[in-house]
């Protein structure tokens, strides 16, 4: 008996079909469903942001930076940067490298800071204390405006900290 | 240039969820296929337009998804393999009067979409009228009553 032909025409309608297409073009569908739900699954773990595997904190050696961020962000959306900061006296600084804060947009700085200034290196915010030996909490809400990689560098008296964030199309 | 990769990548990225979807995802067009049709223009307009209501912005995305229908049609009329990868092909769902259970299956058909087409498309009263049913590329089903 021959074997059919995988591409052949329909007795009385003119349709070109092809059998064995039509089951690699379903295999091909489901393993893509499949990754649709995967994505999903990613997605609501927080894979592209806002959710438990993008929530992340880190510390200064000595502890006196603290910070809560998020490993995944998103280009041009908004995502937040929490910092508490030991003040040794009445005033603490911040400082960011200047790479960072130029490559993002920054839509709020709490507390306002009592004076900036800049270097070729980084930006310096200085910041009221309620008295020495104390913590202060700055928030930074910033949306980032390039892809890829983003490093943050945070400085604070003698405390340094180093993050990595992944910023997504 | 951020743009026009943008545009593409957001153009074969509807292509492939479209493509996994199946032919039938919204074809339909019920009343809620039109709220799903209109909620992901909007969400693919945001990412496209984002703050660049420009009338230069509006012309990059149009041309460059102009250029990339082009380019597609020109290389699926030239690599029909291709073709049949972006395009799909038709599928027979019933032939000769008999239902074929497997493609539907396959397709996400239903019996009472067949007989629907027919209703629609042919004024077929039952199924019994029906001599070839055919899924289109495009998620139509087209019916072929019997003579």
């Amino acid at each position: 008996m021959a074997k059919p032909s995988t591409e052949r025409e329909a007795s009385t309608l003119e349709l070109k079909e092809d059998r064995e297409f039509e089951e690699r073009e379903r295999l091909v569908r489901r393993v893509g469903t499949w990754l649709l739900c995967a994505f999903l699954v990613a997605a609501l773990a927080g894979l592209f942001g806002s959710g438990p595997l993008s929530a992340a904190a880190a510390r200064s050696s000595d502890s006196a930076v603290e910070a809560r961020y998020e490993r995944f962000a998103r280009n041009r959306a908004t995502t937040v940067l929490d910092l508490s900061l030991h003040a040794a006296a009445g005033r603490v600084h911040l400082e960011l490298n200047r790479a960072f804060v130029e490559t993002v947009k920054v839509e709020q700085l709490t507390p306002e800071p009592a004076a900036i200034s800049a270097s070729a290196a980084r930006y310096v915010y200085e910041f009221a204390a309620a008295g020495p030996d104390s913590i202060v909490r700055v928030v930074l809400r910033y949306r980032p405006e390039t892809l890829g990689w983003l490093t943050v560098v945070i400085t604070s008296a003698r405390s340094r900290l180093r993050l990595r964030q992944l910023v997504y199309p | 240039m951020e743009l026009i990769v943008r545009c593409t990548l957001i153009y074969l990225g509807l292509l492939l969820i479209f493509r996994i979807a199946g032919k039938r995802a919204l074809a339909q067009i019920t009343t809620f296929d039109i709220v799903m049709l209109l909620i992901i223009a909007e969400t693919t307009q945001q990412a496209l337009v984002h703050d660049d209501a420009s009338l230069t912005n509006a012309f990059i995305l149009i041309v460059t998804f102009f250029t990339l229908e082009i380019v597609f049609s020109r290389l699926t009329s030239r690599w029909p393999k291709l073709d049949k990868w972006l395009n799909s092909r038709p599928v027979a769902l019933m032939r000769d009067g008999r239902v074929l259970d497997d493609r539907l299956t396959a397709e996400r058909v239903s019996v009472d979409d067949i007989r629907r087409a027919g209703r629609e498309t042919q004024g077929v009263a039952n199924l019994g009228q029906i001599e070839h049913a055919v899924l289109e590329n495009d998620g139509a089903i087209s019916v072929i009553p019997r003579e």
